[in-house]
């Protein structure tokens, strides 16, 4: 293609023809300067030429250039023109597309307009037909218009029909009004009527009284009611009615408190039978009874005539009386050969002790001795102590004072124990020995009609395995239970456990050099008794145990003793007594004679937990001392009881008293009163017997079984149980009480007030 | 029956030995491997007393605890037993002792009271019961006189007692007690070793109860071998049915562990075995054990109290081929019955006896037992049911003969006319039969309310080769609320029933069979129901006398004339103002809307 073709613009054309001349003259120059055409010519000239040609070259160039750059120019200029142009037109669209829009919007808008529903449409309204009938000149005017018309009409009519209906509802009401009052009429009507006949007959009434009082009231009271308007009140009650509602509701009272209550006072009341609360408070406080001890002490003067003899007791009693700080306590000298044919009386005191005097001529002074197995007391004496009549105090009485008075010194300290113990001031004693009293008193056994004693060997291997028991008791202990007998009954059970070792938690022996032998601390003695795995259980029957523990220890613990006492046995208070026997070769037999020192031991250890004092040593006395302080201490402790019982009843009045408690109670009261008559009269054996039956009868009182059923059923209990029964019933007749109780009050007000 | 039971020869030995025994003690052990991997440990401790010491009180071989109960008591015979579980007669055979020594599931007690009169002697049994539970620490003060019976002829004395005394037989059972620990525990404490060594030492809490059956008893009679040489004879036994694989288990470690699969035994016969899959064998050898491993102890030597110079205390039933490793120092002597070793033990040497586990060839035969018995309750309903009791005769030769004995609570009431028998052979055939065919005499005693149970005893004999089925019909009663026990819907426990055989073979004492305990279940009540009694009626009755009081007292008046009235008093003019201000209140409410 050539290039013309391409260029159309005739702005360019001359430069394309400028062009082609300049490609011209260039081929020319190219002519002139080619050297293989034309050798003959004259370089020189066609140096000329050259030049020449190539100066129209130039020229021709320059004016290239210059059309070059002006065809440029106007290029630019051209693309100018466009933009601009281009711009227009841009702008132009726009303005188009809003036209668009906004006739789009407006078609939008005239189809919403024509196609909206207005309400006059479906107003239902006369028909066309029958308004033009009715407005004729409407006849001619256009449809809006028309209907404008139409519907002011329609509004017109409505207005009018509303109006109407107000004033049929005022009339509608103005009737009901009427009728109501009418109604009223007739029923006011009704009650005057119904009065006025009332009236009428108490006018009758009241006028055969000829009471001048009642009537104005009457006619006032009608007047009042007649001319009170609506709501009014209901006509008096009738005396009848009235009179039967209050005999309904006395009825009814009646029933509830003649019959119900009682019935329920009947099932639910405890028995409590009557007591004699005072005396017991009295006994428990030491007021009906104050222990006395006069010991009899009988003195045979074998060797002195009646005279002297009478003269030597009138001084040593004075001596004794003298010394003694104790006046509960206190001894009576008594001559034995006084009477020795007359028969005792049946109130005769028990003799404590017998005094023998015996002269004795190689004496300086006095000596006494007791003897062993008799309540005697042996005092020898020179022939020349002998007091003469006038004398008032002589060595012989103030010895036998004395000595009398050691004799029964700890058992005075014990009973003063046991009287202050229960508040009962007794003498003064010094504190050592009312101290060792008091330890002795508590390492004792409650006293109890039956012990029970249980022998137990136990031995830690297989062997000892048996024991002479049977003689052991035989010899030892027999003997002393034969002499309780008065006291309390025993019984004895003995075994044989082996393989008891010592609990656990129970501190080893420890083994002591300087004495080679094992040794238990003092302190855990208490832990030596293995309760839990040992079968020591007590015996069955009423009354305690003591339990009496031989232990043999094992081959390698042997011997066992206490440290530093290196005593070999002790005693628990109020449970029994511990021996540690260590027979030499281990034996798998005990044998009588190694038992001894252990029963021996078990022997005084079972006087101790009876409560027997250490002194005197001979046993008959220190038995008749037991007596005594048993006898004693058990009138405190059934006083006491019969006190906490008294006590008991007054504090818990839940709780039922059986009759046989107050039976107990009287026997108990009885007993003891008898008990502190033969403690006067120094009758301590028969005192004995009546405290023992008081204090079974007061323990039986106190524990008596039934006592205790009935606390666990509080009033309350049965309150929630039957609430909601006694609830509703109750709630009307009380209030109907109280209704009744008001209206006969202000009567009777009223009564007063005329 | 060609072979003699062991037991029934140690049975026969332990008497012999101790109508001839002087104040001793002795005491002895048999075991005896038992099919289905069991093991019977049959522990017996026998002491006696002279019955001079005895009254005096002087215990030595007999312990003082029971003595003082039994001297308190009056009692001159004690039989006193606690069980629990149940021998399963099909594998393990004949019971030991001859059941003698057994009692039923819980406790048992039967005692002979020498007292003038039958009140007397009620309230000895009370003093005994009492003192027994304290002592056993087992409620045997329940036993009340519901639960006395006297029976006529289901027991014996045992011992010789003077033709003097006045004997009444009193017997009681707490089918629901538990017997645990605290049972063994003062059990043990009644021997004179304690536990501590000799046969008893072996005696642990965890495992005696852990067994699948046992029974400890106590027997006490008087004894007199020569007149005028009497002895009170005081008899403890504990037998126990130990698993083997069960007691062997470490005691840290009790959980059962499956066999490694490389221990296991197969059958390669089967045509599914392979490396993971197998037919386990049933193994062959006899089960290796030892007295460790059994009761987690060994034996701590011989009680030194017993005659050792004749005691062979530890008595072993196994074939003579099966080898047994003792502790050296024990002498094993070999019986030439081919199944029994004793040995002899050293005081305060411990002993264990180890068996290995062995292939035997011969086995130690075990006695068919000579009847079988079972008794369920049948029926439904809370009302009415049915009691049957099975009697199996195995024997295809001798009939059977013995005294069923029954006590049942005063709750479940028994219609004896509907006693009804029927009797199946080996054919199967079951045939209804009149029960006075197999019911020789009887003894009926039936049930106050309240106050004693029903008794029965019926002296029976079953025929060969069959199976007699007794059922009786009966009625359920109605507790009072109080009577309920707290777990009152688990039912309440009926005694089991206790068969007496009489002795055969040549044996002076009986047979004693039991059957296992039944649970009953009552109509049990609601137990709020009186509460709600209470308040119902009350609300019924307060409703009534509230509408009847108010038609009598209130006066009748016209509305109207009520609202006059009302309007009158303080509280109609305060309801008034109250009703305006609520108007008013609702008027400015709507208002607002």
């Amino acid at each position: 293609m050539a290039i013309r073709d391409i260029v159309a613009n005739p702005s360019l054309l001359p430069v394309l023809g400028l062009s082609a001349e300049t490609r011209d003259q260039c081929m020319k120059l190219l002519a002139v300067l080619d050297p293989t055409a034309d050798l003959s010519d004259d370089p020189q000239e066609r140096a000329l030429v050259a030049s020449r040609e190539q100066k129209q070259l130039f020229a021709l160039l320059a004016r290239l250039r210059g059309q070059n750059r002006d065809a440029i120019v106007r290029v630019r200029e051209t693309k100018q023109s466009t933009a601009e142009a281009r711009q227009e037109i841009d702008r132009l669209h726009l303005q188009l597309q809003n036209l668009y829009y906004e006739q789009r919007h407006l078609t939008g808008e005239i189809a919403a307009c024509e196609s909206y529903d207005h309400k006059y449409r479906s107003l239902p309204l006369i028909p066309l037909e029958e308004f033009l009938a009715l407005h004729p000149e409407h006849q001619q005017s256009d449809e809006h218009e028309l209907m404008i018309a139409r519907i002011n009409h329609e509004h017109a009519e409505r207005e009018k029909l509303e109006q109407a209906r107000q004033e049929l509802l005022k009339r509608k009401q103005a009737l009901i009004a009427e009728n109501n009052k009418r109604k009223e009429d007739l029923a006011s009507l009704d009650q005057d009527l119904e009065r006025f006949i009332d009236v009428g007959y108490t006018h009758v009434a009241m006028t055969a009284k000829n009471d001048p009082q009642t009537s104005p009231q009457t006619v006032s009271d009608h007047t009042m009611t007649t001319t009170t308007p609506t709501p009014r009140l209901p006509p008096p009650e009738k005396p009848e009615a009235i009179r039967t509602r209050f005999k309904v509701i006395a009825a009814f009272w009646a029933v509830i408190i003649f019959l119900g209550f009682p019935i329920w006072w009947k099932t639910t009341s405890i028995y409590r039978a009557s007591l004699p609360v005072p005396d017991m408070i009295d006994w428990a406080d030491g007021k009906t009874c104050r222990p006395v001890f006069p010991l009899e002490i009988r003195v045979e003067t074998p060797s002195l005539p009646d005279v002297d003899a009478q003269n030597l007791l009138r001084s040593t009693q004075h001596t004794l009386d003298d010394l003694n700080e104790f006046s509960a306590h206190h001894l009576r000298l008594k001559l034995s050969n006084e009477d020795p044919d007359q028969p005792p009386a049946a109130d005769a005191a028990d003799t404590a002790l017998t005094v023998r005097l015996l002269p004795q001529d190689d004496l300086a002074s006095p000596r006494a001795a007791l003897h062993h197995d008799t309540t005697q007391l042996d005092v020898f004496y020179p022939p020349s102590q002998i007091p003469p009549p006038s004398a008032s105090n002589s060595p012989l009485s103030t010895f036998i004072a004395d000595e009398l008075q050691l004799l029964f010194a700890e058992e005075k300290a014990i009973i003063a124990q046991v009287l202050s113990d229960n508040n009962i001031p007794g003498a003064p004693t010094s504190p050592d020995l009312a101290e060792s009293v008091t330890r002795r008193l508590r390492r004792s056994m409650k006293y109890a009609d039956t012990y029970h004693l249980a022998f137990s060997l136990f031995t830690p291997g297989a062997s000892p395995s048996s024991w002479d028991i049977q003689a052991a008791v035989h010899d030892y202990i027999t003997p002393v239970l034969d002499a309780f007998s008065p006291i309390s009954n025993f019984t004895v059970d003995t075994q044989v456990q082996l393989y008891a070792t010592s609990s656990p938690t129970a501190p080893p022996p420890e083994y002591d050099e300087t004495h080679s032998a094992w040794t238990l601390n003092k302190d855990d003695l208490s832990a030596f008794i293995n309760a839990a795995e040992w079968p020591l259980s007590p015996s069955i029957g009423p009354g305690p145990t003591i339990n009496f523990i031989l232990y043999i220890p094992s081959p390698s613990q042997s011997p066992l003793v206490v440290k530093d006492s290196l005593a070999t046995s002790w005693i628990i208070p109020q449970w029994g007594g511990v021996f540690l026997l260590n027979p030499p070769n281990h034996p798998t037999h005990l044998t009588k004679e190694t038992l001894g020192p252990a029963f021996m031991t078990f022997s005084h250890q079972l006087l101790t937990l009876l409560g027997a004092p250490s002194t005197p040593p001979p046993l008959p006395l220190r038995l008749q001392t037991l007596t005594r302080i048993r006898a004693a201490s058990l009138l405190l402790s059934a006083s006491s009881t019969m006190g906490s019982l008294a006590r008991l009843t007054e504090s818990l009045p839940q709780i039922p008293i059986p009759a046989t408690v107050a039976t107990s109670v009287s026997t108990t009261l009885s007993h003891l009163s008898s008990a502190c008559d033969h403690l006067r009269h120094g009758q301590f054996q028969a005192a004995l017997a009546s405290a023992r039956v008081a204090e079974g009868e007061a323990e039986r009182s106190f524990f008596e079984k039934s006592m205790v059923g009935q606390m666990y059923f509080p009033d309350e209990h049965k309150v929630a149980v039957y609430l909601p029964l006694l609830g509703p019933v109750g709630v009307p007749l009380i209030v109907g009480l109280l209704k009744e109780v008001k209206k006969v009050v202000s009567a009777w007000k009223e009564r007063r007030r005329r | 029956m060609t072979v003699l039971s062991l037991l029934t020869l140690l049975f026969v030995v332990a008497l012999s030995s101790f109508t001839s025994a002087t104040s001793d003690y002795h005491e002895s052990l048999y075991l005896q491997p038992l099919p289905q991997s069991s093991l019977l440990a049959s522990f017996n401790f026998r002491g006696n007393e002279s019955q001079e010491s005895f009254d005096e009180r002087h215990f030595r071989y007999f312990p003082r605890a029971l003595g003082q109960i039994l001297q308190h008591a009056n009692t001159k015979e004690l039989h006193l037993r606690f069980t629990t579980g149940r021998w399963d007669a099909e594998s393990w055979g004949p019971r030991p002792w001859n059941g003698s020594k057994e009692g039923g599931t819980g406790v048992e007690l039967w005692a002979w009271i020498d007292a003038p009169n039958d009140e007397a002697a009620s309230a000895k049994w009370i003093t005994l019961t009492q003192s027994l539970s304290g002592l056993f620490c087992a409620s045997l003060n329940f036993i009340d006189s519901t639960r006395t019976t006297r029976p006529v002829a289901s027991f014996e004395l045992m011992g010789d007692h003077p033709a003097s005394s006045n004997l009444h037989l009193l017997h009681g059972t707490l089918p629901g007690e538990v017997v645990c620990t605290e049972n063994l525990t003062p059990f043990l404490k009644l021997l004179p070793c304690k536990g501590k060594a000799g046969v008893s030492s072996l005696l642990d809490g965890h495992k005696l109860f852990d067994a699948s059956w046992q029974s400890m008893s106590v027997d006490v009679s008087p004894v007199c071998p020569q007149p005028g040489e009497c002895y009170v004879h005081v008899d403890q036994t504990v037998d126990i049915v130990l698993d083997i694989d069960r007691s062997k288990r470490p005691r840290g470690n009790p959980i059962p562990r499956p066999v490694p699969s490389d221990q296991l035994a197969c059958d390669t016969s089967k045509p599914y075995h392979s490396d993971d899959t197998c037919y386990p064998l049933e193994s062959t050898s006899e089960k290796g054990w030892s007295l460790t491993e059994i009761f987690g102890r060994t034996l701590s030597g011989a009680c030194p109290l017993t005659d050792n110079a004749s005691q062979e205390p530890v008595c072993l039933r196994v074939p003579h081929e099966r080898e047994v490793i003792v502790t050296p120092g024990a002498v094993e002597t070999k019986r030439p019955d081919g199944f029994t070793r004793c040995f002899t033990l050293k005081p305060s040497t411990p002993f264990d006896l180890t068996i290995p586990e062995q292939e035997v060839t011969t086995h130690v035969p075990l006695d068919e037992p000579v009847l079988s018995a079972e008794r369920t309750i049948v029926g439904h309903g809370q009302e009415r049911g049915g009691m049957r009791i099975i009697f199996d005769n195995p024997s295809d030769s001798n009939s059977v003969d013995f005294i069923y004995f029954e006590t049942l609570p005063w709750f479940l009431r028994p219609y004896v006319h509907t006693l009804q028998a029927s009797i199946t052979g080996r054919d199967g055939l079951r045939q209804q039969v009149p029960a006075s065919q197999f019911i020789r005499e009887s003894f009926y005693r039936p049930a106050i309310d309240r106050e004693r149970g029903t008794q029965l005893e019926l002296a029976m004999t079953i025929p060969p080769a069959s199976t007699v089925t007794l059922t009786y019909d009966f009625e359920k009663a109605i507790l009072r609320y109080t009577e309920y026990p707290p777990d009152a819907n688990r039912g309440f426990n009926v005694a089991p029933a206790v068969i007496k055989l009489d002795a055969a073979n040549g044996q002076n004492h009986p047979i004693y069979i039991r059957t296992t305990s039944l649970l009953l279940p009552l109509p049990t009540p609601d137990f709020s129901m009186p509460y709600n009694v209470i308040i119902l009626t009350s609300t019924v009755v307060a409703l009534a006398f509230g509408s009847i009081f108010n038609l009598l007292v209130r006066r009748f008046v016209t509305a109207e004339e009520a609202s006059a009235l009302t309007a009158q008093t303080l509280k109609g003019r305060l309801g008034g103002k109250i009703v305006a201000l609520r108007d008013r209140i609702k008027g400015k409410t709507a208002k607002k809307e």
